[in-house]
């Protein structure tokens, strides 16, 4: 079974830790398709969470498709994904690893590097949030 | 409500329900020595008249029974003001520095039954105690008494008939209500006794005369 | 206000004071706290946090304006403070008693109690019933204190500063314990909580009010509050835009950066770059804010 952990100083939101470390069991095979994820109340008696907080988590996971809840009986774990399969990976990697050579070539540093990559990755989630919010 | 009354100051009121024993003990041991000492010197005397201690019985059998005569009276009159202090004045002013105040008054019992019942808990106390001791005093002067023949003696008075008990209820209700209305403890206790001398000295002057 | 209509809110206050002599605890509060939320209510120590709470529960009666609790107004009577639970700071209890008596307590003056919840949430802790509360830990006497209230079966649970004496772990435990009452209540059961610490109470709060100088600062739902407060990064400029509120605002001589509250939430801007904040910097924007306002108004000498 699934353990939580909440920090309050990373600055990631209580719920996206929630479906943070979900994601990553899923990833990692502690999590297999079919497995119920903890209770609400059970969750509440590990760390100390507000409940709405547990059902917002549950339902962004349930969005992503990586888990069906059964009224009644729970929330279990869906057949899907522990991330694309290995030949996409390699193809994003080998675009990555030439993009990387150009951004060095233009003269950028380690560290920019990663803020950039950090920030873009940032405002193209945003720019998604306020795509679908305009629904 | 009750239950908390009497939870929460059980100890004080079985310290006094102790005392009290303890004064009845002493009372009823040194009043009956008392009381057959002075049969006993009475027998004596009437036998034989002569005997220089019987002009002046009371003086023999005082100087004899001197001390006791004012540990009771004494503790008659100072226990019904020593109860007034700290059976009283704690009842609140202990609440209201501990802040328990703010636990029962969240409770769903209101105030007025609050105050009400802790203070019906302390006169009625307070009257019994009295009652008890007034009734132990009288009985022990009754020797006093058929010495002196006089009741009204400022001394005397307070301690026989229902002067204990009076006072008893007086200073425990005064006690009570200073420290609910000042909150604090010591303040209660310092208005309380003084309160008391004002009422001891006044008392003896203006009343007694007639 | 009929008292009739069902309010989705459990208090709503409208321009609530108190005043003692020249002082006021509390000026002009008005706040809304939506029913079965778990609001932090924050601010520094003197910020009124203690008089709201008094007020709420009738312990203090209110010098202006009036407040509506679970469609009532404060009242002394039973029936109004059956239905709210209270935790009066530093957690007054009666020293000599043990838990257990504490419970007798609570059942001989309360008409709706319920003593096997209270007995059996203390066993669950390990928390020995017959021990004189003042022999108990501090954490071990605030998990008795929020069972008493819990006992009462309430609508709404005041608690004034619970956790500020505990350690971390006892911290953590009572937030536990009150998160699991949170969640048995199933939406029933409102909770108010004020602390001058934030960090724990972000894990179970959703609503938080900002009290600071007495004084109303903020009142919202915390994830409406993590939207709409932005930093805003730029170089020195003028700042005036009518498109967010400034919270906070630092310059040197090259950058300004802004704490706002936006109007819109979808702020965008060229001149500044826009990052997200966390609570703990949007309580302390406010109350810096309320400080500089002191500031302000003492150098320019106009009395409080």
């Amino acid at each position: 079974m699934i353990t939580f952990r909440l920090s309050t100083h990373s600055g990631v939101p209580p719920y996206l830790q929630i479906v943070q470390q979900v994601k990553q069991a899923i990833r990692l095979g502690i999590l297999l398709e079919g497995d119920q994820l903890p209770t609400v109340k059970e969750v509440v008696s590990m760390i100390a969470i507000n409940p709405n907080t547990v059902f917002k988590a549950y339902r962004e996971l349930e969005m992503l498709g990586l888990v069906e809840g059964r009224t009644g009986s729970g929330t279990f774990v869906s057949g899907m994904t522990a991330g694309p399969p290995p030949e996409i990976q390699t193809t994003v990697e080998s675009s990555l690893v030439r993009w990387i050579n150009e951004a060095k070539k233009a003269g950028l540093d380690d560290e920019s590097i990663e803020a950039l990559i950090n920030s873009t990755l940032h405002n193209t989630r945003r720019g998604n949030n306020e795509s679908t919010n305009t629904k | 409500m009750n239950w908390l009354a009497w939870r929460q100051h059980r100890k004080q009121f079985m310290i006094f329900g102790l005392i009290l024993f303890v004064f009845a003990i002493f009372t009823v041991l040194t009043g009956n020595h008392y009381w057959h000492e002075y049969q006993s010197t009475l027998a004596t005397c009437r036998q034989n008249p002569a005997n220089p201690s019987c002009s002046d019985i009371e003086g023999s059998l005082g100087l004899s029974f001197g001390a006791f005569l004012r540990v009771v009276y004494v503790t008659a009159i100072g226990v019904p003001l020593v109860l007034g202090l700290f059976l009283g004045s704690p009842m609140f002013s202990r609440e209201y520095e501990e802040g328990t105040n703010k636990l029962v008054w969240t409770q769903s019992v209101s105030r007025r039954r609050w105050l009400t019942v802790k203070l019906l808990w302390v006169i009625v106390f307070a009257a019994l105690y009295g009652l008890a001791i007034s009734l132990l005093a009288s009985w022990w002067a009754r020797t006093t008494n058929s010495i002196n023949q006089s009741r009204f003696d400022t001394g005397q008075f307070d301690v026989q008939g229902i002067m204990p008990l009076v006072y008893s209820v007086f200073f425990t209700t005064i006690g009570f209500t200073m420290s609910a209305w000042f909150r604090k403890s010591i303040l209660a206790i310092g208005i309380t006794l003084g309160l008391f001398i004002v009422f001891q000295a006044s008392v003896g002057e203006w009343v007694r005369p007639y | 206000m009929s008292q009739q209509t069902l309010s989705k809110n459990a208090i709503e206050t409208k321009g609530l004071g108190k005043r003692y002599r020249s002082f006021w605890a509390l000026k002009d509060c008005s706040i809304n706290i939506p029913k079965g939320s778990v609001s932090a209510l924050v601010g520094p120590n003197g910020a009124g946090k203690t008089t709201l709470l008094k007020l709420l529960v009738s312990l203090s009666s209110p010098s202006e304006g009036s407040a509506s609790v679970l469609s009532k107004p404060p009242s002394q009577k039973p029936e109004y403070i059956s239905e709210i639970g209270y935790l009066a700071q530093e957690i007054p209890m009666y020293s000599r008693l043990n838990a257990k008596e504490h419970i007798t307590m609570g059942q001989h003056l309360n008409d709706s109690w319920d003593s096997d919840l209270a007995t059996q949430r203390l066993n669950e802790l390990s928390i020995p019933l017959d021990r004189p509360i003042g022999k108990l830990s501090g954490g071990q006497r605030a998990q008795v204190a929020l069972g008493l209230a819990l006992a009462k079966k309430p609508k709404l649970l005041l608690l004034d500063e619970p956790v500020a004496a505990l350690d971390p772990l006892a911290r953590v435990d009572f937030l536990k314990s009150l998160a699991r009452a949170v969640t048995d209540a199933d939406g029933e059961l409102t909770v108010v909580m004020s602390s001058h610490l934030l960090a724990d109470l972000e894990r179970v709060c959703d609503h938080i009010v900002i009290l600071a100088s007495g004084e109303t600062q903020l009142c919202d739902d915390i994830e409406n509050v993590l939207i709409s407060h932005k930093l805003l990064v730029g170089k020195r400029q003028d700042t005036a835009n009518d498109e967010y509120t400034i919270i906070q605002q630092t310059d040197t001589p090259k950058e300004t950066s802004l704490l706002v509250r936006l109007n819109n939430a979808k702020f965008h801007n060229s001149r500044w770059h826009i990052r997200d904040v966390d609570m703990e910097e949007i309580v302390l924007a406010y109350m810096g804010q309320s400080r500089e306002k002191i500031d302000i108004k003492a150098t320019k000498g106009v009395k409080l």
